[in-house]
């Protein structure tokens, strides 16, 4: 009956713990405190940190397509907050490579 | 009067060790224990950033394609590591001490890995990727180098304080 006890209490205490972990990770993936917005309609502009602004342009035709070529808005962490925070990001995060900007943005568009 | 005094003057040593053993005692039951807060440590570390590269599998795995040497198996990597972390988190939190200890074990060996490749991207990289999920990502590369060895030397000591535990 012990052992029962004891087994129950730790299945239940390491259930508890890993939905915590998920929760906490679930929470972490939606602070994304910063929205970067794509202002150009040229697909080679995509890795041109000038070419993105934090103030949105609000432009038309943006979908979660992964289709239309061109990124919209762009989530990033607190800290890249001026173009060269966004050029370190784009460097690090995705290795300057346009089509994993565009996979990371939350919504596309056509040009 | 003075013998009142002194009636409490020994009540107040009395109750003062009273208190002292009963932190001592609680000190020595959680140290006893202690290793345990390193294996669920490792249970919610690893389900934690499991979970996260899973969520973000797209950029994890194209992120692995530009790791020198291994992006050649960005796809298997990419599934094989967060599957690996959530399996590993399962087997921590089980009742079973043997399957518990191995998976302790396995923990420890794939920490002591992951800062092996920091390491030597901090060493030889000229571009630095990360994609360890969530806030450890936001980490310096050099916090997340102590970060990590420190928990390959937690790892360690709890394997060693697992060793003889019966209970």
């Amino acid at each position: 009956m012990t052992l029962i006890k004891k087994t129950t209490k730790t299945l239940v205490l390491g259930v508890a713990l890993l939905g915590l972990a998920v929760g906490a990770s679930s929470w972490t993936n939606k602070i994304q405190d910063n929205t970067w917005y794509f202002n150009s309609n040229n697909p080679s502009d995509i890795t041109d940190a000038t070419k993105w602004t934090m103030a949105d342009p609000s432009l038309s035709g943006c979908t979660t397509s992964q289709l239309p070529p061109l990124p919209c808005q762009l989530p990033t962490p607190e800290e890249v907050d001026s173009e060269e925070a966004l050029i370190e990001h784009f460097d690090t995060v995705y290795d300057n490579d346009a089509d994993d900007i565009k996979a990371a943005a939350q919504t596309r568009r056509n040009p | 009067m003075e013998k009142h005094l002194t009636t409490v003057k020994s009540s107040i040593k009395a109750g003062t060790e009273q208190v002292w053993q009963w932190i001592t005692g609680k000190a020595r039951w959680l140290f006893q224990r202690s290793h345990w807060i390193v294996v669920y440590g490792y249970a919610f570390l690893y389900m934690f950033t499991g979970h996260n590269k899973l969520v973000n599998m797209e950029t994890f795995v194209k992120g692995n394609k530009h790791i020198p040497v291994l992006g050649q198996y960005a796809e298997f990597i990419g599934w094989g590591i967060p599957l690996l972390e959530i399996l590993l988190a399962i087997v921590l939190v089980s009742p079973w001490r043997k399957t518990q200890r191995w998976a302790l074990w396995t923990s420890t060996l794939l920490m002591g890995v992951f800062t092996l490749y920091i390491a030597l991207m901090l060493l030889f990289a000229e571009k630095r990727l990360c994609h360890c999920g969530g806030v450890i990502e936001e980490m310096g590369w050099h916090t997340h180098l102590i970060f990590n060895a420190v928990w390959v030397g937690l790892g360690m000591w709890a394997i060693q304080r697992l060793k003889n535990y019966t209970i």
